[in-house]
């Protein structure tokens, strides 16, 4: 998905979901800040490297794929862009085919309602982070967020469904590997990357070999996924993207504190029905951005003027605060938010017995191990589960007993 | 390309022309000792592969290319290493009809790229030129063996200069994010 869905649609889900012009502004510019916020973005803010959730051009690039650097790649990309569906997924095939077939992203898993969960009462930017996560459950579904030629490989075999019943037309779709052209959505023209026969080259993370086309909301098409066994599958953005907003409107909601209880299959329809018709036109509409359109309704929605997202708009913010005081900003709160998503989501993988995103350290098991890192990534919270340890070791201990 | 990718790219490259400056000063056993890193390197790589597509590739729609690649990369490796004790007349043809091969795909490849308005054509049409060039030069002296080792050892001279350039090259490519 692209800053259309990610900052516009994502200000008019929080509207809908009841949240005030300025809080909406702050789910949607923490949604779309998922995409900006790489080492290098926080390098040049003073921000822990560890709290990137994407990596830019020339960072993957000079992306190494050893084990380590593979484990580095996965963490960011399976935590923020493609959410594995199924950690335990059955499927014919070894270890390490299984592991990446694992990873495969898709919506409406026990992934997802943990990324809701997780942002539950961690503020605005933590809501923002768990909206990019579940939109892009939707449009990234059938590729995974770790280089694998073996699944996110597609083929010649590639059509584009235009119209729709009698006048439906299938046509195929002419790939190129131009850096400078645009998509040509009119002639079906559009750039993927370049075919890598290295299982881990980096050309082969996510869905750069069907190009930008889950990006966009009006495209249906049908292909071979390399990993569906000669299978068709046939996705339909459209339809994908308004079940995306409105399981937006029931995450926010539930965050909130207007539903109870947030399931993988939410989608909060009655919200969005009077808008449907109106939605269903922005998404169908053959257009490379849609934000004009989202802008447009959001204004509608809100009475307010939707103010294009600005990169700086907190940087001097965060920069100029005294160390103690940058939590409390808003790209200190994003940032802890961020890495808090991050830890979930390769603990999960790890506990499914999967290295690919590396060793995580389950802290209550451990007895403790690494819980200084944990101080550091979640502040306060962890600080005082750090000392509910050190008060259940000194008892187990007993007297004169024991340190954490 | 990675920075450790870059370097060991120099490095190799650096080789290369080591070893085509050897050829080109008349050493004895530059063939078989060229003949014997080929085969290796050809057998290694088909079994990597055949590894390959027995844990992954197998399951993977269109995974038989893989496999396919394998086998004859396994093939040609295991030729090579026969011709390690013919005469070097049969070698410089042979060195020379690999290079001519290899030549002919970099073209191909050249052609596809421009077809898909990928930048990358220039060097792999003019390495895939240099190479078939050089493989017909060898073929029309290998009656004159000491011709023909200067035309390889140029050849092998070339490869490694531009293995040198790739390595330094601002990496351009069509990454979807």
């Amino acid at each position: 998905m692209q800053e259309d869905f990610h900052y516009y649609a994502t200000y008019c889900a929080a509207f809908l979901a009841g949240h005030t012009h300025e809080e909406s502004l702050e789910i949607c510019y923490s949604a779309q800040l998922v995409d900006l916020c790489s080492r290098s973005f926080l390098r040049r803010i003073g921000g822990p490297l560890t709290a990137a959730t994407t990596q830019l051009q020339l960072e993957l690039m000079d992306a190494r794929t050893d084990m380590i650097g593979l484990q580095d790649i996965t963490r960011i990309w399976a935590s923020f862009h493609f959410l594995p569906r199924d950690l335990y997924a059955e499927v014919r095939g070894g270890k390490r085919y299984r592991n990446k077939y694992r990873l495969i992203c898709g919506p409406c898993g026990s992934l997802a309602a943990d990324t809701v969960e997780t942002a539950k009462g961690k503020g605005l930017p933590a809501a923002g982070i768990a909206m990019h996560v579940l939109a892009d459950t939707w449009a990234h579904q059938y590729f995974a967020g770790t280089p694998s030629l073996v699944i996110n490989n597609t083929y010649t075999h590639f059509y584009e469904i235009l119209g729709e019943g009698p006048d439906r037309t299938d046509r195929q779709i002419s790939f190129r590997h131009s850096v400078t052209l645009p998509d040509d959505p009119e002639e079906s023209k559009y750039t993927n990357s370049v075919y890598q026969s290295s299982e881990n080259h980096v050309m082969n993370l996510g869905h750069g070999r069907a190009g930008h086309l889950p990006d966009y909301s009006f495209a249906r098409y049908r292909y071979l996924p390399a990993w569906g066994g000669y299978r068709e599958l046939v996705k339909d953005n459209p339809s994908d993207y308004m079940h995306a907003f409105c399981q937006m409107v029931a995450a926010l909601r539930y965050l909130k504190g207007d539903l109870p209880a947030f399931a993988p299959d939410s989608f909060d329809e009655d919200t969005v029905k009077p808008y449907e018709e109106r939605i269903r036109t922005i998404l169908t509409r053959r257009q490379l951005s849609a934000s004009e359109d989202w802008k447009a309704l959001g204004e509608e929605l809100s009475g307010r003027p939707v103010e294009a997202f600005d990169p700086e708009k907190y940087q001097e913010e965060y920069r100029s605060a005294p160390e103690e005081e940058k939590a409390g900003t808003f790209l200190g709160r994003f940032i802890q938010a961020a890495m808090t998503q991050k830890s979930m989501v390769t603990n999960r993988i790890y506990a499914s017995g999967n290295m690919l995103a590396g060793v995580s350290v389950d802290l209550r098991e451990k007895g403790g191990k690494g819980l200084q890192d944990l101080a550091d990534l979640t502040g306060q919270a962890a600080e005082s589960a750090l000392e509910d340890l050190a008060t259940q070791v000194a008892d187990t201990a007993g007297p004169g007993g024991g340190k954490a | 390309m990675t920075k450790l990718r870059r370097i060991g790219n120099v490095i190799l490259g650096l080789f290369i022309i080591a070893f085509g400056l050897l050829v080109a000063t008349g050493w004895d056993s530059a063939y078989t000792f060229i003949i014997h890193v080929l085969g290796f390197s050809l057998i290694l790589g088909g079994i990597r592969l055949l590894v390959y597509y027995v844990t992954m590739a197998r399951h993977m729609v269109d995974g038989r290319a893989i496999l396919y690649r394998a086998v004859i990369m396994l093939d040609i490796g295991i030729f090579s290493l026969s011709l390690a004790r013919v005469p070097a007349i049969f070698l410089v043809a042979y060195l020379a009809g690999l290079h001519g091969f290899t030549g002919i795909i970099d073209i191909l490849r050249a052609r596809e790229a421009i077809t898909m308005q990928a930048p990358n054509w220039k060097l792999n049409m003019a390495g895939g030129i240099v190479n078939v060039i050089m493989a017909v030069l060898c073929l029309i002296f290998i009656k004159e063996p000491a011709v023909a080792v200067e035309i390889y050892a140029a050849g092998l001279v070339y490869s490694g200069v531009i293995r040198i350039i790739r390595a330094f090259r601002r990496t351009q490519s069509v990454y979807i994010q």
